[in-house]
């Protein structure tokens, strides 16, 4: 018997073309869009060299060691672009090129180094800290060969002044480096888990006498109708389950989104978010009784939401919510799946991936007791979908 | 006894729909349940599936309890609603056997039951059809096969030739007619009298959740005071015609609109003929005269002062 169920069961949400499409071909068709967007999120914010206007004056002309500065920092050094992009020109054409708007500003010797500018920027900010450094730099060496004239012969003492040092060193604290963009991608995956409530609330409306013909026609058969709703929440989660595989496989192939090579366990995440998000949806499905369409429509919007805080959206919305209010992160079941594929992905010890899963079943448990309190009553107070020519 | 209903009381809030009712199903018999829309009919029928809670009454099916767990019962009964409840995502075939399968576990006793049930509406060449590709009249029968499919012992239709075009609607009455010849016990709901009529052995007309009257329809004719309803088109009257017409013997109601009269008159010998010879008398001509005898809804009429229909 449930055998039987479950194949015409599976046969039927197969068939459910609108409920595939949400579930599959619009994930698809998103994570499509967002490469697009995120495509050119790197080349949109890399460096170009500042341009400047150097007045080729007497001063800059005797002043050997500006020179040589300015040249190094014009020159491109290995694949980083140069710091500056400079034009050595006359007074009279560096101020027709700056009010031109061709460059960002004027470096003028006269003799002491000048910065004319015609607006104030994050360019101009740069030149003059190249120009601060340049001079503080400079009256050190000064002051060192007054005080020591024998370092001109010690190029490495030389180096050591001239050299600049990080104190603090960069470190991944994962395997992976950081990339934002994975989070809308894994947000997406998030929204799609989610989307299983679409079937959630298939399956619960069709074994209810009150939200449906089909429902009334059920539960007047000789068999339980939790059999019957558990054949259609298994076939609902074998579907969705392999709609999920086929967008990770979409995602991490065509797309190229990296999912790190733990692949048993994002499926496990996927598998068990498939089943929170089925449960959420039977849930619903049978705690409120109204049409199909306004469960689709709060179904939707809880979706939609919790996703938002998963930064489907917006990716630092994640962070902020999980910083400001950390219990949030927690009850979200968008956000504990965005968070076991991040853990997946950026580091390397299971503690934290566990700990997602286990709130997702956990999750899953509660929405599965839920589901059962509001469909298991017997009789029904009044029978809307099979009244109405009463 | 099939079905039996002692004092069911279901209400809707204020509202009573079923109110203090009993009844009885025979074995072997076509039940009919009468009354307007509203009447109480449908929710009548979900109580005794044990679908919808009552406030109050006892309700036996097959001499046992009635329950939403009495799985031994509800194998045995066959439901086909008034809305069609069959899944578009499915053949002809493949609906017929998915309900079928929940009352029979058997592989080849279904494949045989669903042949039986897909030859009994007529759905042969459609069997392979999905549900949108059918027109309302093949629907309904393709939801009248999954309600009898495993062969139950009682079939309720509640109402199951709403919106159906007249060919069909006699393509479902003969069939309910053929189940019944098959050992079915049959309870059919409507508030189309002539459907009730023409199938059912017995009738129970209700309204407000109340019995209005119960019997065969001879016997239900038999309760009201109509015996004949003459009409006679085109006729010229005036009031003192009128006012003779009205001394006839069993003169019930004379009604004139637009030169055409109808007289209703209580049981009793020669109403026809009396009225026939008064006209000549007077030398008055007249187009079409004809009578007819009291319907159910003469009986709805009489009882409630309501047509059926209303």
């Amino acid at each position: 018997m449930f055998a039987h169920v479950f194949r015409y069961r599976m046969k039927c949400f197969l068939g459910d073309r609108v409920t595939l499409f949400w579930t599959m071909v619009f994930p698809i068709l998103l994570s499509t869009l967002f490469l697009m967007a995120f495509s050119n999120f790197g080349k949109a914010t890399s460096f170009a060299g500042i341009k400047v206007a150097v007045v080729n004056n007497d001063a800059y002309q005797e002043n050997r060691m500006f020179q040589e500065t300015l040249a190094a920092a014009a020159e491109k050094q290995g694949d980083e672009e140069p710091l500056l992009s400079m034009e050595l020109v006359s007074l009279g054409e560096a101020e027709t090129l700056l009010d031109q708007g061709e460059v960002h500003g004027i470096i003028l010797l006269d003799p002491d180094i000048k910065l004319v500018v015609n607006q104030s920027g994050f360019n101009q900010s740069i030149i003059k800290s190249f120009l601060d450094q340049y001079q503080q730099v400079s009256a050190s060496y000064t002051s060192l060969f007054q005080m020591n004239p024998g370092l001109l012969a010690s190029r490495d003492t030389l180096k050591d002044y001239s050299a600049d040092y990080d104190f603090i060193v960069e470190k991944n604290p994962g395997k992976n480096k950081t990339d934002i963009t994975v989070t809308y991608f894994y947000a997406l995956l998030a929204m799609t888990t989610l989307y299983g409530s679409f079937w959630g609330i298939r399956a619960v409306n069709e074994v209810q006498a009150d939200q449906s013909m089909k429902g009334a026609r059920i539960n007047l058969a000789p068999v339980h109708k939790m059999k019957m709703l558990l054949a259609a929440i298994l076939a609902a989660w074998i579907i969705q389950f392999v709609e999920l595989t086929i967008l990770i496989l979409y995602m991490s192939m065509v797309l190229k989104v990296s999912f790190g090579s733990q692949a048993g366990c994002i499926l496990l995440t996927c598998l068990v978010g498939s089943l929170t998000g089925i449960t959420l949806g039977t849930m619903v499905g049978g705690l409120i009784k109204k049409s199909d369409g306004i469960k689709t429509g709060i179904l939707l919007g809880i979706t939609m939401t919790l996703s938002g805080f998963a930064g489907l959206y917006f990716a630092s919305f994640k962070y902020v919510v999980t910083k400001a209010v950390p219990v949030l992160a927690y009850i979200n079941p968008a956000n504990l799946i965005t968070d076991a594929l991040y853990a997946l992905y950026y580091y390397d010890t299971y503690e934290r991936f566990t700990l997602n899963i286990i709130l997702l079943l956990a999750f899953a448990a509660v929405f599965c007791l839920l589901t059962y309190l509001s469909v298991r009553r017997d009789r029904y107070a009044s029978i809307p979908s099979i009244q109405e020519g009463d | 006894m099939v079905i039996k209903v002692e004092n069911l009381v279901k209400r809707y809030g204020d509202l009573i729909a079923v109110d203090h009712l009993s009844l009885e199903v025979r074995k072997g018999e076509i039940f009919g349940l009468l009354g307007p829309n509203g009447s109480g009919k449908t929710t009548l029928i979900n109580c005794i599936l044990a679908l919808l809670k009552y406030d109050k009454g006892n309700i036996s099916v097959f001499g046992k309890p009635m329950a939403p767990d009495a799985y031994d019962i509800k194998k045995d009964i066959g439901v086909i609603m008034q809305n069609v409840a069959v899944f578009n995502e499915l053949t002809v075939y493949e609906n017929i056997d998915y309900f079928c399968g929940l009352y029979v576990r058997d592989k080849g006793e279904r494949k045989k039951l669903v042949e039986e049930a897909i030859d009994f509406v007529g759905l042969n060449d459609f069997r392979s059809f999905y549900p949108k590709k059918l027109s309302g009249g093949l629907l309904r029968r393709l939801n009248i096969a999954c309600g009898i499919a495993h062969k139950p012992k009682l079939i309720i239709l509640d109402e199951p030739t709403v919106a159906v075009d007249p060919q069909s609607r006699n393509n479902i009455l003969e069939g309910i007619v053929r189940l019944n010849r098959q050992g079915a016990t049959i309870v059919y709901t409507s508030h189309y009298m002539e459907e009730v009529e023409q199938i059912c052995s017995r009738i129970m007309i209700i309204d407000k959740g109340r019995i209005i009257a119960a019997g065969t329809k001879e016997e239900l004719k038999s309760m009201i005071k109509v015996g004949e309803i003459v009409f006679v088109e085109s006729v010229e009257l005036n009031q003192t015609l009128l006012d003779a017409i009205r001394q006839l013997p069993n003169t019930s109601l004379v009604d004139y609109k637009n030169h055409n009269l109808t007289v209703t008159f209580t049981k009793g010998r020669n109403n026809l003929m009396n009225l026939i010879d008064l006209l000549r008398k007077k030398n008055l001509g007249y187009g079409s005269v004809y009578s007819k005898l009291p319907t159910l809804n003469d009986v709805f009429l009489e009882f409630t002062g309501r047509q059926l229909r209303d």
